[in-house]
């Protein structure tokens, strides 16, 4: 290897390494230049590979990696296109709580989201940096208003996002890009027991699995016939929260 | 036709000095393992992972095989590979599945990059070949997907997935670039040879930050 490129790498390298040191300030960013950075390894290597036929190894796996790249990208675009619906995106209340945030988040298309899934969700009108990447949230419960399906999530404010959360307005209405749900569908109807352990605002994981039991008991489809929840609080105002979700049972 | 070309071959070796003869340069031992006639090593890791994943769309949209079949399959997956712990690990939450995961993995990768190179040469292409079936994987990208989540995979379990896939793949393409830089000559003037810098350049910072 050159000198050039010896110097050309580990300025790359410290540059970079420098930022990841930085990465709670700047996660955001640096999850978009991940993928700027994948994009470049992939033309990278497609110029450093020997030439040769395009079907056969190894530029063979680079086509591979970049259709899956491209279909992937797709794919999300699809949903999150699905997720908005034809009209407009999905709008945000952000309610302040005792012990976190809480999101109501009006859907403009309905989904059938089980327990244990969960939503990636992206505020562009939060912040500038928000608007470059989405997170994960899991969906504490569901109902319907004025016809429209409302999700809830729950948010225990730490840094970055869930912190900015903290100075949003509560009067406005945020739009919000929605993808998913996502995860696996955990049935529990078979089993006569079911024990759930959390902490804190942990139990908003929990809450729908209660809530699907609950109905599927009044209908007669599980054989659940305990449910025990062993929740470790730090303050009593956090089981409003729980009071609050089971009202709609 | 036959003793002519015996007669021409004999002149070659004979009189090398001849109009028209030229040496041929000697064989490298790799070349063998170039030829498109035989499949290597790290085509059979690619199609390894690739039935693995698909084997997983099948199962996770096996919804025609008789309800009997289906439990069986399941419990036995769930007693002996999903639910238990390993004993021997302090860490209670790394199951069974990850270990096989994890051991078909980098097994994989090293079988395919060890067994039968006998040169450093060609050492150094398998172990290229080897991080770029890596990367098919790593462009499902590492965050949950329509793709990942019809696997069933759960988050935590696909991005450390995700992220071994990342360190072998930072790995192997660092020992190639390393034992390339040493064997060759360096022409910084060639593309693919700038390429292959820019490479090792991007590749340890992503899978390092994710």
């Amino acid at each position: 290897m050159t000198d050039l490129g010896q110097a050309s790498c580990a300025v790359c390298f410290i540059f970079l390494s420098s930022l990841w040191l930085a990465c709670p300030w700047l996660f955001d960013l640096l999850s978009l230049l991940h993928t700027c950075l994948a994009i470049v390894i992939v033309v990278a290597l497609w110029l450093h590979v020997p030439g040769g036929f395009v079907y056969k190894p190894p530029r063979l796996y680079i086509l591979l990696s970049s259709t899956i790249f491209v279909s992937i990208k797709l794919l999300r675009l699809a949903n999150t296109i699905y997720m908005s619906g034809t009209n407009s995106l999905a709008t945000v209340l952000v309610d302040r709580e005792r012990t976190g945030v809480e999101l109501r988040i009006q859907l403009a298309r309905p989904r059938d989201i089980c327990a244990g899934q969960f939503i990636y969700l992206c505020l562009p009108g939060l912040s500038t940096s928000s608007s470059f990447r989405s997170h994960p949230f899991q969906v504490a419960w569901t109902y319907k208003d004025r016809g429209e399906q409302v999700l809830v999530i729950l948010v225990q404010p730490r840094r970055g996002f869930t912190r900015k959360l903290l100075l949003a307005d509560p009067h406005y209405k945020y739009r919000a890009i929605i993808e998913g749900p996502y995860g696996y569908r955990m049935r529990l109807d078979q089993f006569g027991t079911i024990i759930l352990f959390s902490t804190n605002i942990g139990v908003s994981a929990q809450l729908l699995f209660i809530k699907e039991t609950l109905k599927l008991y009044k209908h007669h489809r599980t054989k659940a016939r305990r449910i025990a929840l062993f929740w470790e609080i730090e303050a009593e105002g956090e089981l409003s929260i729980f009071l609050f979700s089971c009202t709609g049972c | 036709m036959g003793v002519r070309f015996r007669q021409s071959r004999r002149r070659g070796r004979r009189f090398p000095h001849v109009v028209g003869y030229q040496r041929q340069p000697p064989r490298h031992p790799s070349s063998k393992c170039l030829s498109t006639t035989t499949m290597e090593s790290t085509v059979y890791l690619a199609i390894c992972f690739g039935s693995i994943l698909g084997l997983g769309l099948l199962a996770a949209g096996a919804r025609y095989l008789p309800r009997k079949w289906k439990k069986t399959a399941r419990r036995w997956f769930l007693v002996h590979l999903y639910y238990p712990s390993l004993t021997l690990c302090a860490r209670p939450n790394i199951k069974r599945f990850d270990i096989l995961l994890f051991a078909i993995v980098v097994g994989g990768n090293t079988c395919s990059v060890s067994i039968g190179a006998n040169h450093r040469s060609e050492f150094s292409r398998r172990l290229g070949h080897a991080a770029l079936v890596n990367m098919i994987l790593l462009c499902l990208g590492g965050r949950m997907n329509a793709l990942v989540n019809r696997v069933a995979l759960r988050q935590e379990r696909y991005l450390n997935l995700h992220r071994l896939f990342g360190f072998l793949m930072v790995v192997e393409a660092g020992i190639h670039s390393v034992l390339t830089g040493a064997a060759q000559t360096p022409r910084p003037h060639e593309k693919a040879q700038v390429a292959g810098i820019v490479v090792s350049g991007t590749a340890y910072p992503p899978s390092a930050h994710d």
